[in-house]
């Protein structure tokens, strides 16, 4: 897959899980937010930074290819 | 106030006028796909077969007589019972685009094949590596059938030799005190004679000591499943000590050619004593090649070759079977069969030598190369099989979510209808209408579809490995649509729904978009 249309998807994903960040710190300010809400931001972030974790490898292999040629 | 979709008098509502158009359109349909099939098959009996099949969905479905039910209902003003009837008939519709795009057939048959494949790879890959043991066992017997000949032809010249020295020392001892160096003499040049002999026997000793250690050694390699032979007392003990021999018979010599007798009676006996300690030390490797034979008796290692030339030809059965019967390969060759049915008769003359107490080395060998190259051909084909599902299972995807972004459109579309009519028609007591309830949950029903579509598609890309992204982009987009369902369940239709559709939509576009250029980037080499 282009190294782009990745980079957007993640872009995207960043962005959802920022969206979802700033609902459950309104229900927190509200004392409606429950643990599994905090939970399940915290899960869906972490997975953002494995998959950029991932794609840096990637970039990373790609940038050593390039440099032994 | 009368509903805008309940007939005025005489004229057909929107409704049913597109209820209609649907009907008419189904059936023209229909008949052009009947035309079709008759016409395909000859040239094209796939697609044919498959038009067929499409048709009896219809029948079976009566989906053209649900359709002018359907109609009836609308024209009569049963709207409830006309949209349960409709959410039914468009799964069915549904199930029959599946069925004409034969969409996941193709992946399901392509996965069959490589669960197919990969069964007889891992035969073929177990069945060569037993038949490199049966051929590293044969050839142990083999060697060991040789080094215990050796074995016994050194042991007779040591025999010989002890005899002749044995005879030289009588010959020495009858030499009176006085012995003149006519008398000496001979037996001087005998014994030189004789040690020249016991320094060739050394050398030839040498050879059979390394031979020895060596098989000891291989039975003793690490990984063997097999109990290892403890090492020799000695690594090359008879040659050192029929090298000693030879060192005292020189030494005889050379104490026969200063006429001291008694001298060279000692060293001699002193030879004599070490032809008989290189004699025992052969005994003993021929009693160790013996025990180690017993452990590989040709018998067996017959029973074990004929039991793998059985397991081969069955594979060979069963691969052959693949290309007729009604598997996932069906019509197609099967890679590497060839190879593995011309194992078989290799390994049965090798169970024949083995059972006639021959080494049969190279036939195991060769039936070994040809299960090798079957595992390859395997190999080649798997590799290919697996390029060609990730290409499948990517434009799978991308059909799927391009009709799920169009039905999305639609649903979007109707919800924001659903709640312009929503703020026109309150009832006094603020409860929404019953039929405008039935029309939100039907829209929640269409989401729900959707929803189960993504949850679909996640099964789809555990086949997929082109990029770590794509999964949890649909768990995302999973989610929106089951916050989606659960809004809609709950009535919601206003610019939050409106916001939350428009996202999933969004999500779909990415998604496509992305899908696109990794189907472009694979098809131009990339």
């Amino acid at each position: 897959m282009p190294v782009s249309a990745e980079l957007k998807m993640l872009k995207f994903l960043q962005e959802r899980v920022n969206k979802q960040t700033k609902q459950v710190e309104a229900l927190g300010a509200e004392d409606q937010a429950q643990p599994a809400d905090y939970d399940r931001v915290a899960e869906k972030q972490g997975r953002v930074k494995e998959l950029m974790r991932r794609l840096a490898e990637k970039l990373g292999k790609g940038d050593e290819g390039r440099g032994g040629e | 106030m009368a509903s805008p979709l309940h007939a005025q008098q005489g004229q057909p509502t929107a409704a049913q006028s597109k209820q209609q158009l649907a009907e008419g359109k189904f059936r023209e349909l229909t008949d052009r796909m009947q035309k079709l099939m008759v016409v395909l098959q000859k040239d094209e009996p796939e697609e044919s077969k498959l038009l067929g099949a499409g048709l009896r969905f219809v029948q079976e479905k009566k989906l053209h007589r649900r359709l002018e039910q359907s109609g009836a209902m609308l024209s009569q003003g049963r709207l409830d019972e006309s949209l349960v009837l409709m959410g039914k008939l468009r799964e069915d519709l549904r199930s029959l685009l599946e069925l004409l795009q034969n969409r996941d057939g193709d992946l399901r048959k392509l996965l069959e094949r490589i669960d197919q494949l990969e069964g007889f790879k891992d035969r073929v890959d177990a069945l060569a590596k037993e038949q490199q043991r049966e051929k590293e066992d044969s050839a142990r017997a083999a060697a060991l059938q040789a080094q215990r000949k050796s074995i016994e032809a050194q042991r007779r010249r040591a025999e010989a030799l002890l005899a002749q020295q044995r005879a030289l020392r009588e010959q020495t001892n009858q030499l009176p005190l006085d012995a003149t160096d006519d008398a000496t003499e001979p037996l001087t040049r005998r014994e030189g004679e004789l040690m020249e002999e016991a320094l060739e026997l050394a050398k030839d000793l040498r050879d059979l000591d390394a031979a020895d250690a060596a098989l000891k050694a291989a039975a003793a390699a690490p990984g063997e499943a097999r109990d290892a032979e403890p090492l020799g007392p000695l690594i090359g003990a008879s040659s050192k000590i029929a090298g000693k021999a030879a060192a005292s018979m020189a030494e005889a010599q050379k104490q026969m050619g200063e006429r001291q007798a008694a001298s060279s009676l000692r060293d001699q006996d002193q030879a004599i004593e070490e032809l008989e300690e290189t004699i025992a030390e052969l005994d003993r490797m021929a009693a160790d090649a013996q025990r180690a034979l017993l452990k590989l008796p040709f018998e067996q290692l017959s029973e074990q070759q004929a039991q793998t030339e059985q397991a081969t030809d069955a594979l060979a059965k069963d691969m052959e079977e693949a290309e007729q019967g009604g598997d996932a390969g069906e019509g197609e060759p099967t890679p590497g069969k060839n190879k593995v049915q011309q194992a078989v008769p290799k390994q049965r003359a090798a169970a024949s030598q083995l059972k006639e107490f021959k080494a049969a080395k190279q036939k195991q060998q060769d039936a070994k190369d040809d299960l090798d190259s079957a595992k390859e051909a395997l190999e080649d084909a798997l590799s290919q099989l697996r390029q060609q599902l990730q290409d499948e299972v990517l434009r799978a995807l991308e059909e799927r979510f391009t009709a799920m972004l169009a039905r999305q459109r639609e649903l979007s579309l109707m919800t924001k209808t659903v709640d312009g009519s929503r703020q026109s028609i309150l009832t006094a007591d603020g409860q929404l209408p019953s039929a405008l309830v039935s029309k939100i949950d039907a829209l929640g029903q269409g989401e729900r579809e959707l929803e189960l579509e993504a949850i679909d598609a996640l099964k789809l890309l555990e086949e997929d490995g082109t990029t770590a992204v794509f999964p949890p982009m649909v768990e995302q987009l999973r989610d929106e649509l089951h916050d989606v369902v659960a809004g809609l369940r709950a009535h919601t239709t206003g610019a939050v729904m409106s916001d939350a559709q428009r996202a999933v939509e969004e999500l779909l576009e990415l998604l496509i978009n992305a899908l696109r250029r990794t189907i472009e980037q694979k098809e131009g080499g990339g």
